[in-house]
């Protein structure tokens, strides 16, 4: 009985001692353990757990568990592990485990290797739903369980390697912890998080305090990155998420970029805050606010809110990107080069992933400008590349109507933070309306329109337009076909630039747009240029009816000068029709601006008027400025034309439709400001007249000189100007230099000063009252010249000045065979009036007495002529009876002074 | 052509070249015709008054204007780099604008941009300027002879010009 006793004994230790420490530690129930434990955190941690080496447990109050190797192979990717851990130990509380439950608490892990992966098509090695992270709801939803893993554990990790792989957006993070802990230490005190190691090789530091239902803190250094994030879970009840406030502060935007392994080139600071809505489903940013600002002086401003993070909804950003520091000190742009972006403001908004540029405002060193608004856009995929530059693919972006847009583009920037290895290519659709924008819906049909596709990139290394070709759709009234490439966009270098374009029928064009119509049948036009940088040269091809001309233009820009060169040639041009053409144009040019006028409100701020001062000095004088606002475009203009140094040739074979000029071979010269035009043969009143002209443009741009000869003018025509009913033959030549002012505005005569002469030989005028008067009553009715009813004109020479319409002259010579006449006074045209003296005296004796000295006075055409009775100069005192030898034509003859 | 100065030129304040770098050009009256290779070939006119002040005018062929400087050995107080505001009375017109220290071995003063055409006009048909500025100094100059003396600056700068050109 005894015996029996021991032995029973010996079973009941063994049922209770022995065998749970066989089962709980020995080798034999090795198996058992790992199955048991294995099944156990599986289905507490809602994913498979392996478990590789031993586990054992030791007992007490709780049931302390010693793992060794495991791991969490992946769901979804099955030759990927998620998690595999060296040691680990963690207890369960016995109660818990009699009532089928296995909650892990007390974890401590060694050398913990964990990876998140999601591959290039989005998949991730983890399961959406379910697991640590995310708990399905009652409702069958997915919830956050983010916060409720730290509510309820003390985790105690070391070594600790965390990879974070995003082949979708590129991004990799590789954390490498020496120490997590997270450390609960009851249910009214918070769990406190402290971690410390490296993050992509740059030191890592984070705290952060977890109290259950209560506002929560994490703060966190990367590098010298700081991210504070202060907010609290939603307690109504109802919403499932957290609120939190969140500021990143980087002192230093090279090691944000550093960070998350970034290839970037920039100095500088930034802060971002804003508060963060996470709610299932919804991210919602609210109060963003970001500035940042680099070494170089550029700043970035954004303000706004985003609706919902992970369906783009609700954007609203406001975007200040400041490309100076202070844009008062760049000076203003004087060549094509020198233009600099300097401010771009723009409200960024975005719906359901499509982005809009509203209300985008580009300040320049040469223009300000409002562009209209573009978008939508929509970006495909923002990618870190494995050399870490920042691609942006799949750039989608139209502007204009969006039914019928007016730029369509697609494209990318494979180095988006340089802003480099950029293509994009797309179509322009270009209606009749960007030029005439009051046209009618019907009309702008009949025209048409134009197509053109693009691609700009800087694939060569420069940003480069590698192709712009445009042609108008087909329609009966015009055709317009242009190709365009700019090797360097920067420098404008390396640009060519094809097009031609032809009007069938210029004059239904013209009634289309509502403008008088002309007779103008075809225009066609043909345009070619090439540009290196400011060297360009062109030519432009006109052939309207009855002209063709060619105008080839080449400049070419030394340190000092603007080189100009250019020539107009053409066989013959029709005036009429050019004429036509160019009145068409200018009725366009005035509808435009008219319609420009209309809509424009100008600024008092813009008013290029020189303000008087509001402040006087104490004696009531006004005080001046030393320093006045300059008329910025004649400023540019006076820059240009120092510079420029122009020659033009103009050769124009046969000029029809006009009766004054019938070709024309001429050039214009300007360099430093003086202008000189010429030759330019006319005809003018059946005189031929060739003219030159010259002008200082900058110093005196209002005078215009104008010299010239003049030959064949027909003294019967002369005569008849005069309103003298008289036949005359002989024609008159002559030379001249005026100067007109052309700032005054009155007419051309009243603007002219300077001086002429004309002269005349071998005329007649069907008159001999000359002869009557130079030789006297009997002399002329015994000379023979009383009967003829006319007298040869020896000679005629006559130099007169020119003063603002007034023609005045003290020696004006009119010679018959027999007579010469000796004219002085002056004909003031504007005013109509006439005052001359005339003493005619026989030729062969010029210091006789005039027989009858005359006066021609009153209104020019109405002149009343009377004898002069006590007429005769001083000369005709002493030499009456003198007879000159060898009288010389037109010659005056003075006696030499006493 | 009085407009010419003021045509000439651009910008805010001249740099004043150190005075070997100049070259005479000729003289009007009391004043001393120089040119300034330092401010691309601009033309100055310079007199010391009586009082031991010198005055300067001159153009700065790269800015749009001129400047009017005057200087002093007895101006010790002026320290280098520092602006103020000055004013000009012609009697008839009176100007006001800024103004910049300028030192030269000895002298001492300031020097002040100016576009206004009227201000050109005024020195030319003036008679006497006073100048006050807002360090204190206040002191006038007179006026005779500055019509031909700017006429010869600005021929000066025509020549000038020309052979940059050139």
């Amino acid at each position: 009985m005894r015996r029996g006793a021991i032995w029973a004994g010996a079973v009941v230790l063994l049922l209770l001692v022995v065998l749970p420490w066989l089962v709980l530690e020995s080798a034999m129930f090795s198996k058992l353990r790992r199955d048991l434990v294995s099944r156990a955190l599986s289905e507490e941690l809602k994913i498979p757990v392996i478990i590789d080496g031993d586990v054992s447990v030791s007992l007490s109050r709780r049931l302390r568990f010693s793992v060794v190797d495991a791991h969490i192979p992946s769901t979804t990717m099955p030759d990927r592990i998620t998690a595999s851990l060296g040691a680990a130990q963690f207890s369960v509380p016995l109660a818990a485990l009699l009532e089928g439950r296995f909650p892990i608490q007390d974890l401590v892990v060694r050398d913990l290797d964990a990876e998140a992966y999601r591959d290039s098509a989005g998949r991730t090695s983890w399961t959406q739903t379910g697991g640590l992270f995310t708990a399905t709801g009652d409702n069958g939803k997915p919830k956050s369980n983010l916060l409720r893993v730290f509510y309820d554990k003390r985790i105690d990790i070391q070594n600790i390697r965390l990879k974070l792989i995003n082949d979708q957006s590129g991004f990799d993070f590789l954390f490498d912890l020496q120490a997590f802990l997270l450390d609960y230490t009851g249910s009214d005190n918070p769990v406190t998080l402290t971690s410390h190691g490296a993050m992509n090789g740059q030191p890592f530091e984070v705290t952060g305090d977890f109290p259950r239902g209560a506002d929560f803190s994490i703060a966190a250094m990367f590098g010298r990155q700081q991210l504070d994030i202060s907010g609290a879970p939603y307690r109504d009840g109802v919403t499932d998420g957290f609120g939190a406030d969140i500021t990143l502060t980087s002192p230093d935007l090279q090691g944000f970029l550093d960070l998350v392994a970034l290839k970037g080139d920039v100095e500088g600071s930034g802060r971002l805050s804003f508060a963060l809505d996470h709610r299932p489903g919804v991210i919602e940013l609210d109060r963003i606010d970001l500035g940042a600002r680099t070494g170089a002086g550029r700043s970035l401003m954004v303000r706004g809110r985003a609706g919902n993070l992970l369906t783009l909804d609700g954007i609203d950003l406001a975007t200040d990107l400041r490309l100076v520091e202070d844009a008062a000190t760049i000076p203003p742009a004087q060549r094509l080069r020198d233009i600099r972006v300097l401010r771009v403001t723009a409200d960024i908004l975005g719906s359901r992933g499509q982005f809009e540029l509203a209300a985008i405002d580009a300040h320049t060193n040469a223009f300000d400008t409002e562009l209209d608004q573009i978008g939508p856009a929509r970006v495909g995929k923002l990618f870190r590349a494995e050399d870490g530059r920042l691609e942006l693919t799949g750039i989608r972006l139209q502007s204009g109507d969006p039914a019928d847009p007016f730029l369509v583009a697609e494209g990318q920037i494979l180095d988006l933070l340089a802003l480099k290895a950029f293509r994009f290519e797309g179509q322009l659709n270009g209606h009749a309306d960007m030029i005439f924008p009051d046209i009618s819906p019907e009309d702008l049909d009949e025209l048409g329109r134009v197509q053109a596709s693009f691609a700009l990139s800087d694939e060569s290394g420069v940003v480069a337009l590698e192709r712009l070709v445009a042609e108008s759709t087909p329609s009966d009234l015009w055709r317009f076909r242009g190709q365009a490439r700019v090797a360097d966009l920067t420098r404008f270098r390396g640009a060519s630039l094809a097009a031609d374009m032809s009007v069938t029928g210029a004059g239904a064009v013209l009634q289309v747009l509502g403008l008088p119509d002309s007779d103008i049948g075809t225009v066609a036009l043909e345009l070619g240029a090439e540009a290196e940088g400011s060297d360009i040269t062109m030519f432009l091809g006109l052939d309207v009816d009855g002209t063709t001309a060619r105008l080839d233009l080449s400049h070419l820009e030394t340190a000092r000068k603007n080189i100009l060169r250019g020539a107009l040639f053409s066989p013959a041009i029709d005036l009429d029709g050019l004429l036509g053409l160019i009145r068409s144009g200018v009725d366009m040019a005035k509808a435009n601006r008219q319609d420009s006028h209309a809509r424009e409100q100008p600024s008092l701020m813009q008013d290029r008027r020189v303000p008087k001062p509001l402040i006087v000095a104490p004696d009531g004088r006004a005080i001046k400025p030393l320093v006045v606002q300059l008329d910025p475009g004649r400023t540019m203009l006076l820059r240009v034309l120092r510079r420029l140094d122009l020659e033009f040739g103009i050769k124009v074979d046969h000029l029809t439709g006009n009766d004054t000029f019938s070709g024309i071979d001429s050039r214009v010269v300007m360099n430093r400001g003086k202008l000189s035009a010429g030759p330019l043969t006319a005809r003018v009143a059946g005189a031929h007249v060739t003219l030159g002209a010259t002008s200082d443009v900058i110093l005196d741009p209002g005078t215009l000189h104008v010299d010239g000869t003049m030959s064949g003018l027909s003294l019967s025509r002369v005569l008849r100007l005069l309103r003298i009913d008289m036949d005359a033959s002989g024609k008159i030549g002559g030379s001249f230099g005026v100067a007109l002012d052309l700032g005054r505005d009155v007419p051309l005569l009243r603007r002219t000063t300077g001086w002429a002469r004309f002269d005349m030989k071998n005329g007649e005028i069907a008159t001999s009252l000359i002869d009557l008067a130079g030789l006297g009553v009997f002399p002329w009715l015994f000379s023979g010249r009383a009967g003829r009813g006319r007298a040869p004109i020896a000679c005629l020479v006559a130099p007169v000045t020119v003063n603002n319409g007034t023609f005045s002259s003290n020696q004006v010579v009119l010679e018959t065979d027999a007579v010469q006449v000796i004219l002085k006074g002056k004909i003031n045209i504007p005013a109509n009036q006439i005052a001359l003296r005339g003493e005619p005296r026989p030729a062969t004796r010029p210091l006789a007495r005039s027989a009858f000295p005359f006066e021609v006075t009153g209104k020019l055409t109405k002149p009343d002529v009377s004898i002069v009775r006590a007429g005769g100069e001083s000369r005709e005192k002493r030499g009456v009876r003198t007879v000159v030898q060898n009288h010389q034509p037109c010659r005056v003859y003075q006696l030499d002074p006493q | 052509m009085k407009q010419a100065l003021i045509l000439c030129a651009l910008g805010v304040l001249p740099v004043i070249a150190v005075a070997e770098s100049r070259e005479d050009w000729r003289t009007s009256g009391p004043w001393q015709i120089i040119v300034d290779p330092a401010v691309g070939r601009g033309c100055l006119m310079e007199t010391v008054m009586a009082d031991g002040t010198k005055v300067r005018v001159g153009v700065l062929p790269q800015e749009d204007g001129g400047y009017i400087a005057a200087l002093n050995r007895d101006w010790t107080g002026i320290e280098p780099n520092k602006s103020g505001i000055a004013r000009f009375d012609f009697g008839r017109d009176l100007f006001e604008g800024e103004t910049r220290s300028v030192i030269e071995g000895d002298w001492r003063g300031g020097s002040a941009f100016f576009n206004n055409p009227e201000f050109l006009e005024n020195f030319e048909q003036g008679r006497a300027l006073t100048i006050a500025g807002s360090g204190g100094i206040q002191f006038e100059i007179s006026l005779t002879g500055t019509r031909r003396a700017v006429a010869e600056v600005l021929k000066c700068q025509e020549e000038q010009d020309r052979q940059v050109a050139e």
